[in-house]
């Protein structure tokens, strides 16, 4: 058996062989100037997460679509990768080093300082040197608004947050949530779950499906959900169970209109463009960099696809509410600031 | 919210999370009766819900794209044959090699026929089965009852994987049984994916198996390698995770931890309750 | 001697042609990709800090399985073990005031905290007859539930975001880095890790109850007829495996990140699994699986870098390639042998 195991291995290699030297075309390096080369680390997600890392790559990809910039990207394998990543790309003399998630703090840290000519852009994180822009977002406030728009939607009074784990970042998306449900309607219930415990919790849609289904049958009508690529299994339950959901980080309402109230938008997409084009305009700075609902960084999606859940009245209501928030007469809690209590 | 709603809520739920557990441990029965250690089940589980979303995609029905399903998964099974049964590699090894290889294959199939190396598009809620998938699962679960009680295929499988001398002494070939079963395995384990990417889901998402695979070797375990249990044993798992679920719903001060860890710490319970007399084996 | 040479070869222009498939498939010479492979996690001294790292964490985890894969068991709850180990380890650390005897109780506690749960893992196996699989897979993830809830409840650093706990006190810093870079990994508990593989080779080869673990391993009813206690036997090998395990937390917290991060595993406790059967259960063997298996690791960041078409993904097919290369060849020098045995007799 071993030699027919060997031959049929043998053979099936050659064919392979013989089928890959036909049909796949010679690389042709295309012989340019670089002109300015970005390099984007992307989280574990991967770049097809639905969520805030498929922003960031579409960001980065529009920039090198508009601005003519040569862009790198790569997926992260463990949290050891991060720091190999950020200085395999300065080595390499790459001008501008955008790093996405918390994680690539401790990597960028070392990383920035040994090259402290290279630019670096973390997002979701805070990394405090000259050459660092550290671009964060104010997601609690966003949050409170889909909150808000939740408990407004809501005919039950019942609406529920689903998590991918119980990290602070997703909390601090949950706090930011219920007090926007609370500041609509004292009495509206927030029933709260988390999928998992492991890496694993955002990339499971059947069991973000089962939890959202188990919500609506406990009374919930209207979840959100921020749980990275296991979002759609949400929207799968709303649309079977004739309920509704509101997405995140990206705008998800597309996915299955008529059941996406609106999603939380977090426009990476935006504040990696940009830093994209400060960098090629020469005009680079470092330092902390906010979005929230102030300068767009934060907000909720309005498109055709949700037109009939924002009514004039709801679009009033919910720009009040912005607008309160931005001057600082609400203030939204925030788990960060909570924690480093 | 009426207690009946609540009490058929809940064992719909139990149901759906059980799926693709039995059918993955059931399918992983037939290997490893047969004398193949199969850790490859979660592969074989992502390979069907990457054929089912896909299919589904490009036939826009899901008859063909089941039977689709089924033939590659019998394929992926071959070729499982040939690393572990013509070249007897160690099964565990073939297993893991198997689980890295799906989970990098799967992109570039998205990829190629979908231009995009993450989920492949949303299935429309028309391509849903809604009661086939148990009636499936009923088929696989009495048909294997059949066929490993009643058929003399079910005593060549128990004899491959406990005494293969005398199958090639009866003038049967181990290899073909061995080969047959992973087949089997594939196919079976393909369909639990199936019903993970176009009935608890609507698409494929990369690594949506999330560990299930994995479970269901531990339900086989547990239940002794034996059919009837093992199917039961799966459910076990589904019901402690769809209990988990309503629990950690409603709202209590207990730490959601707590309740995910409920089902193992539950799975340890019960074995704790099994009283054995001595050391036996 | 001809007819092995010549099946050698098959197998091995196999192997080659299989990955030349691929690396053409991803217009990349095969070359230029072994040579990335090797650049990337041997050439800088940067590089080569996180490959010893990852073999570090693997050559632990593996030599343990080894131990407790050659008395017959088939545990997998090296990756609980090791998370539990640092965890416990970390939170200690936290607590306790920097003197030196705290430094004792750090030391000692991960090697406590993992050997713990390989001693349950034994007395559901002896006391209860439930199989390891089960009981050590629940246990990784009860610990990772409860690492979980121990760290975002009860241990959260307040000067960071991520889902990790304070820095430990440098008092607690014992291990040094073995490279002079800011950062570096690599610590001096590789070489301890290189000695308790070594350590693990003379206890299963040269020491009594290492005979009675391989014993019971090779025959459970014979080792019981000739007096050797089973039950023992499995309590020593799996709380040897998870005390192996728990050393990692030496090297993660003591000797790296000083701080206990949710997700801080690159899967060491399951690649340590294949480590193990690479190595076919031996510890010695264990050193070169765990490197080859940490480059194969740290490459793959670096063939997603340095080339245009390869990325996580398809390192995937790659390691899963190579792997499957290596067992080809592995068993075909098991069959030469077993022939060259067979025509001398």
């Amino acid at each position: 058996m071993w030699r027919v195991g060997l031959w049929v291995c043998s053979f099936t290699t050659v064919v392979l062989f013989a089928v890959v030297l036909v049909a796949v075309p010679a690389n042709v390096v295309p012989a340019q100037p670089p002109i300015v080369r970005v390099g984007l680390i992307l989280d574990r997600g991967g770049k097809n997460d639905n969520s805030f890392n498929s922003a960031a790559y579409k960001g980065a990809m529009k920039a090198k679509r508009e601005l003519g910039v040569y862009v790198k990207y790569i997926e992260a394998t463990d949290i050891m990768s991060f720091e190999s990543m950020q200085r395999a790309l300065a080595k390499k003399h790459f001008d501008l080093i955008i790093g996405i998630g918390f994680s690539q703090v401790d990597g960028m840290t070392r990383v920035a300082k040994e090259f402290p000519h290279t630019h670096f852009a973390i997002v979701d994180g805070k990394v405090d040197l000259p050459n660092v822009k550290s671009i964060m977002f104010e997601e609690q406030e966003g949050s409170y608004l889909v909150g808000a728009l939740a408990a407004r939607s809501s005919k039950t009074h019942v609406v529920g947050f689903i998590g991918g784990m119980d990290i602070p970042l997703i909390r601090r998306f949950e706090k930011g949530y219920i007090a926007g449900v609370h500041k609509y309607s004292k009495n509206t219930r927030v029933l709260t779950e988390y999928i998992g415990i492991t890496g694993e919790a955002w990339n499971n849609p059947s069991k973000a499906k089962e939890i959202a289904l188990t919500l609506y049958n406990e009374g919930a009508d209207v979840i959100f959900v921020a749980a990275g690529a296991s979002g759609t299994g949400v929207f799968d339950a709303a649309e079977e169970s004739d309920h509704y959901a509101i997405g995140v980080d990206s705008d998800q309402d597309w996915m299955k209109p008529g059941y996406i109230i609106t999603s939380l938008v977090k426009r990476v997409d935006t504040a990696v463009y940009s830093a994209i084009r400060e960098q090629k305009e020469g005009k680079f700075r470092g330092g902390e960099e906010w979005w929230g609902l102030k300068n767009g960084g934060i907000d909720y999606a309005r498109d055709q696809y949700n037109k009939k859940f924002l009514d004039t009245p709801t679009v009033d209501y919910l720009e009040q509410l912005k607008r309160d928030i931005i001057s600082g007469k609400i203030i939204v809690p925030d788990y960060y600031k909570m924690k480093a209590k | 919210m009426s207690e009946t709603r609540l009490l058929i809520d809940f064992v719909m739920s139990v149901a759906r999370i059980s799926l693709p557990l039995t059918l993955a441990a059931l399918a992983g029965f037939w290997s490893e009766k047969s004398g193949t250690f199969q850790v490859g089940l979660e592969g074989f589980l992502l390979l069907g819900a990457l054929c089912g979303a896909t299919f589904a995609n490009l036939f826009h029905s899901l008859a063909p794209a089941f039977a689709a399903t089924i033939i590659v998964g019998a394929i992926a099974g071959l070729l499982f044959f040939v690393f572990s049964g013509l070249l007897e590699l160690d099964a565990i090894l073939v297993g893991l090699v198997f689980n890295l290889l799906i989970a990098g294959v799967a992109p570039y199939v998205t990829k190629l026929l979908f231009g995009s190396t993450a989920s492949t598009p949303f299935l429309p809620p028309q391509l849903h089965w809604t009661v086939f998938p148990y009636i499936w699962l009923a088929f696989i679960f009495f048909g294997g009852v059949f066929v490993f009680n009643k058929t003399g295929f079910g005593v060549l499988v128990r004899f491959a994987g406990e005494k293969p001398a005398a199958i090639e002494s009866a003038g049967y070939s181990v290899t073909h049984v061995r080969l047959a079963c992973l087949a089997l395995c594939g196919a079976i384990a393909g369909t639990g994916g199936f019903f993970l990417s176009t009935y608890l889901a609507s698409s494929y998402s990369p690594m949506m198996s999330a560990g299930r695979g994995f479970i269901a070797l531990a339900a086989l375990i547990f239940a002794r390698w034996r059919w009837t249990q093992t199917f039961f044993v799966a459910v076990l798992f589904g019901f402690f995770e769809a209990l988990e679920i309503y629990l950690q719903g409603l709202s209590s001060p207990l730490p959601v931890q707590f309740f995910q860890a409920l089902p193992y710490v539950a799975t340890l319970v019960i074995l704790l309750l099994n009283r054995k007399p001595a050391f036996k084996w | 001697m001809k007819r092995a040479f010549y099946r050698y070869g098959i197998a091995a222009i196999t192997g080659i042609g299989a990955i030349s498939v691929l690396c053409l498939f991803a217009h990349e010479s095969p070359w230029h990709v072994v040579q990335i492979l090797l650049n990337t996690s041997l050439g800088e001294p940067e590089d080569l800090s996180v490959t010893l790292f990852y073999a570090t964490h693997l050559m632990f985890c593996a030599t343990g399985l080894a131990v407790a894969f050659q008395a017959g068991l088939f545990p997998i709850g090296a990756e609980g073990q090791l998370s539990f180990a640092c965890l416990t380890t970390t939170m200690v650390a936290i607590m306790l005031p920097p003197t030196y005897f705290s430094l004792v109780i750090v030391l000692v506690t991960g090697l406590l905290a993992s050997t713990v749960l390989g001693l349950i893992v034994a007395y559901f196996k002896c006391k209860k007859g439930a199989h390891e699989v089960i009981t050590s897979m629940m246990l990784n993830f009860i610990v990772a539930a409860f690492a979980n809830y121990m760290v975002s409840h009860h241990f959260q650093s307040h000067s960071s975001q991520d889902p990790e706990t304070a820095i430990i006190h440098s008092r607690f810093w014992l291990f040094p880095s073995i490279f002079h870079a800011e950062g570096s990994p690599a610590n001096v508990t590789f070489f301890l890790a290189v000695l308790a593989c070594v350590a693990a080779w003379y206890f299963l080869e040269k020491t009594r109850p290492g005979f009675e673990i391989r014993a019971v391993g090779k025959s459970k009813s014979v080792a019981q007829n000739s007096g050797i206690s089973v039950e023992r036997i499995y309590v020593l090998a799996l709380g040897i495996s998870a005390l192996l395990a728990g050393f990692g937390a030496w090297n993660q917290i003591l000797g790296y990140a000083h701080k206990y991060q949710i997700g801080f595993s690159a899967d060491y406790g399951f690649l340590a699994i294949a480590v193990a059967l690479v190595a076919r259960n031996n510890p010695l063997a264990i050193i070169p699986s765990s490197l080859f298996f940490a480059i194969l690791l740290k490459g793959a960041t670096g063939l997603d870098i340095e080339t245009d078409f390869i990325t996580r993904d398809f390192v995937k097919i790659i390691q899963a390639v190579l792997i499957l290369m290596f067992l080809v060849l592995q068993k075909q020098r098991d069959k030469s042998r077993a022939e060259a045995e067979a025509r001398r007799t």
